[in-house]
Order: C-alpha cells, then sequence, then structure tokens
C-alpha cells in the first residue's frame, strides 16, 4: 500500500477568461519515509497540485476530480471539519513559499509557531510555547529569539521558522513548497542539509516542489517531472538524471549550467518557446510545439499516458529518448 | 592587467549611504551611522571582456553596477571610461557619455513601461540621442533590432505592449533597448534571474551573440554556475568589497579565497551523485552598517587568524592575474 496516493486529480480555476486547467489528471505516488521531488517551470500546476492535496486552494479553485489515498484511507471523502480536525496539519503540513509574506508581521515567531499547536490540539498556550521554542532550537535557531518578529529575522531564519511550524503537530508528510527559492545559495545550501537532517531524526516523508531541479538532485530520492498540468515523466532519482526519457526532462537537465565544469561553455542550452497558456492548452501532447521530435502523432493523438519503463522509471511520450 | 587602455578603471570607489534616523537618535546618539555598500573597490574592464561580478544579495554589487554608470554619485574614488575621469562630470559632459553605458535591468515585469509599444520602448534610446530624423527611420531600426533578438515578423511585435509579450521576450525587449545605440559597454543586472532556467539560455546566448553591438559587459549575478560559462572573468563580491578577482576557468578551478570555495561547495549541481557535504562557513552576513576595520568575511571564516581581526586585507596579485584579499 502505498503511503500518498493522487489518482486522476483535475484541478480547474474558474477564471474571468476562462477555465485554467492547472492539474488535468495527475496520478501521483509517495513511499513511506521517501522524499519525492516535483519539478516543472513556473505556472506549470506543481504549486496547485501540493495545495490541493491539503485542500487548501484558493476560492476560485475547484477539485474537479480525484482521488487522494493517505494510508490507504480516501481523505477526499472526509467533511471539511473532519479534514482540518484529522487531517491538515496532524498528519499532512506544508512549508509554504516565501516566508517574507507567510508568517504575520505583528505577531512574535513563537507566538506563531503556538498557535498553529493550539489550533489543532488540547494543550494550554504556555505548553504550545515550549514546544515551539523546542522546535526552533531544532531548526537551529536561538531558543530566546522566538520573542522576535518575523522583521527581526534574516531570511534564512524566516524560513526555518516556517519549517518549525509546518512540524509543530508531529506530521507524517510534509510538502515543501519552493523551501529554498529567492535565498542566497550558502543559506540554500544550509536549509537543504536541515531537511536532510529532520527527515531523518523525525521519520518524515517530503514532497518537495521546486522549479529548481539542482535542489531537487540534493533532497529527493525519486523525482517527477510536471509540465504543463500534466506528469510526463517519473524515475527514481540517479536513473532520471542518467537517462532521461522525455525530451522535456532532458531539457530541464541540460539547460542547467553547472559550476563544475571543467572547461567554460561557449553555448548555453535552452528549451525553444515558453511553457503554454493554461486557458488553452495545445491540442494533443502538450509540449508538441517545444519538442525536438515532435511528429504527426504528438499533435493529432491526445496527450500520451504514463508508460511503464521499468518498476522504477514511467515516461509519457510516443517517441522518448534513445528508443 | 592595470593597463592604461582599460575600457573602465575604478580606483578605491566608495558608496556609502546615510541610515536614517529619528529625531531622539539623531540629537542623542553621537555618528551617524552609515551603510558601506560599496566599500574601497579598484579593478578594470579591457575592451572586449565580459567581466562578473558575483555575490550574494545586500553585497553591493547592483550599487557598484550603478556607479559605474554615474546612475548613482560615489562617495569618494574614481571612475575611469577610457582614460576620461568621469566621476564628477556633470551636466553636458555627462550626457555626452551617457549612449555610450548602458544598462539591462533584473525584472523585465518592471523596467518596460506598460502603456509604451514594443516599437517606442526600443526605440526610446534613438530619439533621446537624437540618433534618427524620422519615423520611418525608427521604424526600421527598431524592425532591425526585433530580427537581431529573434523576435520575428518584427511587425508582430512592434505594436504589443509589454503584458502581452512573454517574461523571455520582455527581456529580449530589454536587452535590444539597451544595445540598440551600439554602447561602448553596458552594465546586465541578474538580466535572467526571472526567467525559468530552460529559456535563460537564450537571451544569454543571444547576449554573446549580438557583439557586433557590444562586447563589453559587467554582468551581475548570484549565479556563480551562470557566471562561469558567461564571464572571461569573475570578480567575487562580499560586503561592499571584492574578496577575489580571477579568469573564470582559474576562480572554478583553483578557489583561494575561503568565501568563494563556500560559494562554489554551496552552489547546487544537477547530478544526485555529487551531493556534497557540509559547506564551509558559519553564522551569517553581518550588517553593513559602519563594518570593523578587520576582514569583512572574519566572523564566518572558519581558517581565521588573529592578523584577519585586527587588518583589513588588501586586493594582491598572486600571480597570473589571480588577485586575493585574504591574509591566509
Amino acid at each position: 500500500m502505498n503511503f500518498l496516493e493522487v489518482s486522476d486529480l483535475k484541478v480547474y480555476y474558474h477564471t474571468q477568461q476562462g477555465v485554467v486547467k492547472a492539474v488535468d489528471g495527475v496520478d501521483f505516488v509517495v513511499e513511506k519515509g521517501s522524499s519525492v521531488g516535483l519539478a516543472g517551470e513556473s505556472g506549470c500546476g506543481k504549486t496547485t497540485l501540493g495545495l490541493s492535496i491539503l485542500k487548501l486552494l484558493p476560492s476560485n479553485g475547484v477539485i474537479e476530480s480525484g482521488k487522494v489515498l493517505f494510508n490507504g484511507s480516501d481523505i477526499y471523502s472526509l467533511s471539511e471539519d473532519e479534514f482540518r480536525e484529522k487531517i491538515r496539519w496532524k498528519l499532512i503540513s506544508m512549508i509554504f513559499q516565501g516566508a517574507m509574506n507567510a508568517l504575520n508581521p505583528v505577531f512574535r515567531v513563537e507566538d506563531q509557531i503556538a498557535e498553529a499547536l493550539t489550533l489543532h490540539e488540547k494543550v494550554s498556550k504556555k505548553e504550545a510555547v515550549e514546544i515551539a521554542r523546542d522546535l526552533l532550537k531544532r531548526v537551529d535557531i536561538d531558543p530566546a529569539m522566538g520573542r522576535q518578529y518575523p522583521h527581526e529575522f534574516s531570511g534564512g531564519m524566516r524560513q526555518r521558522a516556517m519549517i518549525a511550524m509546518a512540524l509543530v503537530c508531529n506530521p507524517q508528510l510534509v510538502i515543501a513548497d519552493e523551501p529554498t527559492t529567492a535565498l542566497d545559495v550558502i543559506v540554500q545550501k544550509q536549509l537543504m542539509d536541515l531537511l536532510r537532517r529532520l527527515r531523518k531524526e523525525m521519520d518524515l516523508t517530503l514532497i518537495v516542489i521546486s522549479h529548481d531541479i539542482s535542489v531537487l538532485a540534493e533532497l529527493c530520492d525519486y523525482l517527477d517531472i510536471m509540465y504543463a498540468g500534466r506528469i510526463v515523466e517519473w524515475a527514481e532519482i540517479n536513473e532520471l538524471f542518467e537517462n532521461p526519457l522525455h525530451h522535456y526532462t532532458h531539457g530541464l537537465i541540460s539547460t542547467f549550467p553547472t559550476v563544475l565544469d571543467e572547461h567554460r561553455k561557449s553555448k548555453f542550452e535552452f528549451i525553444p518557446g515558453a511553457p503554454p497558456n493554461l486557458l488553452n492548452p495545445p491540442k494533443g501532447c502538450r509540449f508538441h510545439p517545444r519538442c525536438p521530435a515532435a511528429t504527426e502523432v504528438c499533435r493529432r493523438d491526445p496527450p500520451p499516458a504514463m508508460r511503464r519503463v521499468t518498476a522504477k522509471h514511467y515516461v509519457a511520450c510516443h517517441h522518448p529518448r534513445g528508443g | 592587467m592595470m593597463s592604461e587602455e582599460a575600457l573602465i578603471k575604478v580606483r578605491d570607489l566608495r558608496k556609502l549611504f546615510p541610515v536614517r534616523r529619528g529625531l531622539f537618535s539623531s540629537i542623542f546618539r553621537g555618528e551617524r551611522e552609515y551603510v558601506h555598500a560599496v566599500d574601497g573597490v579598484t579593478f578594470d574592464i579591457e575592451e572586449n571582456e565580459v567581466l562578473g561580478l558575483v555575490g550574494e544579495s545586500g553585497c553591493g554589487k547592483t550599487t557598484l553596477g550603478r556607479l559605474l554608470i554615474r546612475l548613482i554619485e560615489p562617495t569618494s574614488g574614481e571612475i575611469y571610461f577610457r582614460g576620461i575621469n568621469i566621476t564628477n562630470l556633470s551636466g553636458g559632459e555627462l550626457k555626452k557619455i551617457r549612449p555610450r553605458m548602458q544598462i539591462i535591468f533584473q525584472d523585465p515585469y518592471e523596467s518596460l513601461n506598460p502603456r509604451m509599444t514594443v516599437l517606442d520602448l526600443i526605440g526610446e534610446p534613438l530619439e533621446v540621442n537624437h540618433l534618427i530624423h524620422s519615423d520611418e527611420e525608427k521604424a526600421e531600426r527598431v524592425a532591425d533590432i526585433l530580427e537581431k533578438v529573434r523576435m520575428t515578423p518584427a511587425e508582430d511585435f512592434m505594436f504589443r505592449y509589454p503584458h502581452e509579450l512573454s517574461g523571455g521576450q520582455r527581456q529580449r525587449i530589454a536587452v535590444a533597448r539597451a544595445l540598440i545605440i551600439k554602447p561602448d559597454f553596458v552594465v546586465a543586472d541578474e538580466p535572467v534571474s526571472m526567467l525559468d532556467t530552460s529559456t535563460r539560455g537564450e537571451i544569454l546566448n543571444l547576449m554573446m551573440e549580438l557583439k557586433e553591438l557590444t562586447r563589453s559587459y559587467l554582468f551581475i549575478t548570484h549565479e556563480l554556475a551562470v557566471a562561469r560559462h558567461f564571464c572571461d572573468r569573475i570578480a567575487i563580491m562580499y560586503l561592499g568589497r571584492i574578496m577575489e578577482m580571477a579568469s573564470s576557468d582559474e576562480i572554478i578551478r583553483n578557489p583561494i579565497h575561503p568565501y568563494t570555495k563556500a560559494l562554489i561547495e554551496a552552489t547546487p549541481v544537477p547530478d544526485p551523485s555529487s551531493r556534497k557535504e557540509k559547506v564551509h562557513i558559519k553564522g551569517e552576513v553581518m550588517s553593513p552598517i559602519n563594518p570593523p576595520k578587520r576582514c569583512r568575511f572574519y566572523p564566518r571564516c572558519l581558517e581565521a587568524k588573529e592578523i584577519c581581526s585586527r587588518l583589513e586585507p588588501e586586493l594582491v596579485d598572486v600571480g597570473k592575474g589571480h588577485l586575493v584579499a585574504c591574509h591566509l
């Protein structure tokens, strides 16, 4: 039995311009104790997928269809009250993108972390603050600094406080949405070390959402590649980087410049064009307008389904690389 | 390195920003406080050279870029452009130099006027500098550069507004706008950091290919991996000072300064088999307000010695144009 199993999920945003199909038929599986990366360009639907697992979508976002099984039980069949009491934050929590905006500027950091606890568990305010301070220590912040306000924290410390807040109810699964984006590389590196350490210490299962595949390469065991609302490839992390089968995955990996290259490159790789507008995605395979291997079938047939290549590698492509 | 013909020469350049204070503290607290954004920087940029300026946010790299083209006034020090001291130029003299130096800003969503069409956005530098005499000429020149930045057919783009363009297309407009008057020197301030990695390469290649329009850049970035491939030389900046400077091959292969080493260690690599151990650095960046006289990196350095706590190291050549500011 899978720890988390999302099947045929469709999440649409109803806007004045029309229906944005942000997540359009996604199957997604997470094993207990693993760390799964979700990669894709901005606007591909990866954050929407993360938010919909926790039912935290903005009011115009609608879960049109799909099922989410957590430890075998169907969590979408719960009522909103049950979901809040039993699932959100207690079993599954989230580290939100942009710690600058996610923390309330007029409350002390420790009180904000404690509030997340008092809302979900029967503890006194005092006990909750004690636990909040312990957690701050755990994420390498001096517990005495919990008395300070978010603006007195550096960017890296705010992100650590967000991590502490996600862990306050001892969840089993944590969804980290761009946990290191907009931070300097050294702070980013320290945060990745922290996430790795916490995962071991607290026996966490992680979903890491990022546009930066180098961050996912450091943090994850498996990687899902998302493009225009659909998952196009899934594989064990080493396998994916050594043998990417989807042309989009290959593009993502080869466009990433490496600091370790022995020689200076005279040209940068890039994927031509831009990701499609999800109000009106292209017919057929959604990647075909940008794909070097696209043929008639890619334009004509419905988007290809994920098919098994090996037990640890699936791809959705009519003409996968090297085959 | 310090040749007479250098395109840009910078000598002991400083920019201090006063810290705003309330009435109470300005009366009762003694000394004024300053943010030392750029604090004693000396270097040259040669003709046809791409110099990378790499550092973390708040290190002063953007301030330095703006000082070089006189968008802001330096506190002290000198800037030479092709041998002319431009530090204190003003009025008409400065206006003569302006078209020879351009800038590409980081955020194409904010740097382009949303009420102007592509034609007017790109044509504006031509008009301001009286390089064209008619609307036909303007349209011709703009169409020509749109082809060069691969926005074709040009007629399809000329009358669009910025909101009708993707991020990558907007940044191509920003590049076209900077290069259309063939400047001698361009400051590119994080030109690709707002774009998806998959589309960055296109803009960077374009800038490299358009050598007939300009050849010399100061390329400001926080990403060492991009600078490593785009730039001829790289300068590493930390809290207002240059810590190390060498050719991009040399600085990546043989980094000397502990800060450069930490930056290289911390830069993620898209390869799960090269997961690295902990990065060799401690603490966080300290405040740039009135920094004490010592090595700026001292509080974070794991190799620091006694001398580092009382003497600020100078940037010295350790051979083959590799400059380092470190006592070790």
